[in-house]
């Protein structure tokens, strides 16, 4: 495994005249939880999409586990040890929950059928609804138990816990730190600071498009993140 | 089969269901027209091969065909980023040439689903139910004739999947091609037959191949347009590579 298993240098992205992400130089290193903390509109989420090969970098370079970000032999090679649980926690509303995960499982080696059959009963996700008919937080749920079904490298996940209820978030915390015990590189993008204070061991503060913190978590992580996102 | 495969399958079969039942249904209904009001009395020595031209391959049918095949081609990631799924399928291990490789494959075989089975089944069917023959060999001739253009068609609608994000303005690009097209070609199209076959029209119908020698009768001539089934052939991979090469390039 990489040192480091994200690593960016510089790197871009603007949309029709407005930078989403700027200059951004991060590195995440192997075998720990690192937050990775911004307000809405921060950069977040663009740039995990970077990362993934789902945005083109406007500039700069980058590495996921060692791997070309912007080359994309390289980035489906990297996709293959990386779980990643995206935004917007949609998958296709045509399948049931059962025929999501089977169609998930075949492409991936890493698949754990008895975490996945832990996952389904703990969430209580009904195998044979379609995943149209799923509430907002059992789709969070399903696209959850889609990732940590696996036992990847390294765990993407952005913004893992909107729409889930109190203890379902607790359930999700256990469940990443059970990962990074397990040997799994946990990076979570979120506005949350009291879940990120709780289990990142590091955490990184973008604010418009810049790193502008990058250190152990503090034990006063929320007046850390106030002063620098109000210092820009 | 491939997971892309089934995905591809999963997410077109209702528009591909739709379009068979429309084909299906006027094939239906021309049978039964072929049991009760063949000959029509307007045209009592009209020739049942004829009479199955004038319904099922010439007139407007190569308009309908043209726009089945674009529909066919709707769909995915823009689609998906409507849907909110694209961040999902892009996350896949798999390149987004394979993606758009599997709805190519799934839709050249719907393709060629649509343009044989309604001229099989009358060629089949009508002996036993119309008193009536149309040789299979015909039906499958015409069939290429459609497949052939029906490629290029669906290799368009590919393309405007990649280039519109809006349903409905997919959609409406896939009505008014056919038209804008056959609007653009006439002015090339000359007295000598030059670009005939660039005419999808006229190349679905056969009418530059018909049998000139028993001219009544609708069916091909001997002389099967073989180079310009595998040009078109060409033109649509052409196309398609566009489309790989703009979704490459998209940002989801």
């Amino acid at each position: 495994m990489a040192d480091w298993v994200i690593e960016t240098e510089r790197l871009s992205k603007r949309y029709r005249g407005v930078d989403a992400v700027s200059d951004l130089t991060l590195r995440v290193a192997a075998g720990r939880i690192t937050g990775f903390l911004g307000r809405n509109g921060a950069g977040k989420s663009s740039t995990i999409k970077m990362l993934l090969g789902i945005v083109r970098p406007t500039a700069g370079t980058g590495r996921l586990l060692g791997r070309r970000i912007d080359d994309p032999a390289e980035s489906r090679e990297a996709r293959r040890e990386v779980a990643y649980v995206h935004e917007d926690k949609q998958t296709y509303a045509f399948l049931t929950v059962a025929e999501m995960i089977a169609f998930t499982s075949r492409f991936y080696t890493d698949w754990r059928p008895e975490v996945e059959r832990r996952l389904l009963q703990q969430y209580e996700l009904p195998p044979s609804r379609k995943v149209r008919t799923l509430s907002k937080g059992m789709r969070t749920k399903l696209a959850l138990l889609l990732a940590l079904s696996r036992r990847p490298q390294l765990l993407i996940l952005d913004e893992p816990s909107e729409g889930l209820d109190p203890v379902s978030i607790e359930e999700l915390l256990q469940e990443l730190r059970a990962a990074a015990a397990d040997g799994t590189t946990v990076f979570f993008s979120s506005h949350q600071i009291a879940e990120v204070e709780r289990v990142a061991a590091h955490v990184c503060i973008i604010d418009r498009g810049r790193l502008v913190v990058d250190a152990p978590t503090p034990a006063g992580l929320r007046e850390l993140f106030l002063a620098s996102v109000a210092a820009r | 089969m491939s997971p892309l495969i089934r995905k591809a399958w999963w997410e077109s079969r209702i528009r591909f269901l739709l379009c068979a039942a429309v084909l299906a249904g006027g094939a239906a209904e021309f049978l039964v027209r072929s049991r009760t009001g063949f000959p029509p009395v307007e045209v009592p020595a009209l020739k049942y091969s004829a009479f199955v031209w004038g319904n099922l391959i010439g007139n407007h049918q190569p308009i309908v065909f043209a726009m089945i095949s674009l529909v066919l081609g709707l769909g995915g990631l823009q689609r998906e980023r409507a849907a909110g799924t694209a961040a999902y399928t892009l996350m896949l291990p798999v390149t987004r040439g394979a993606l758009i490789s599997a709805r190519a494959l799934v839709g050249i075989a719907q393709v060629v689903v649509l343009a044989t089975a309604p001229l099989v089944a009358v060629a089949l069917l009508a002996p036993v139910l119309a008193n009536h023959s149309y040789p299979i060999g015909q039906a499958a001739h015409f069939a290429l004739l459609y497949m052939a253009w029906g490629v290029v068609f669906f290799a368009v609608g590919l393309l405007w999947s990649t280039l519109l994000s809006g349903t409905l303005s997919a959609l409406a690009a896939c009505v008014v091609t056919p038209f804008i097209y056959l609007i653009l070609i006439a002015s090339h199209v000359d007295e000598r037959g030059r670009w005939v076959d660039a005419n999808f029209a006229t190349f679905m119908s056969g009418m530059a191949y018909l049998d000139r020698v028993h001219s009544g009768t609708s069916l091909l001539g001997p002389v099967f347009p073989w180079i310009p089934c595998a040009m078109l052939l060409a033109v649509a991979a052409v196309v398609f590579m566009l489309a790989v090469w703009r979704t490459k390039r998209q940002d989801f």
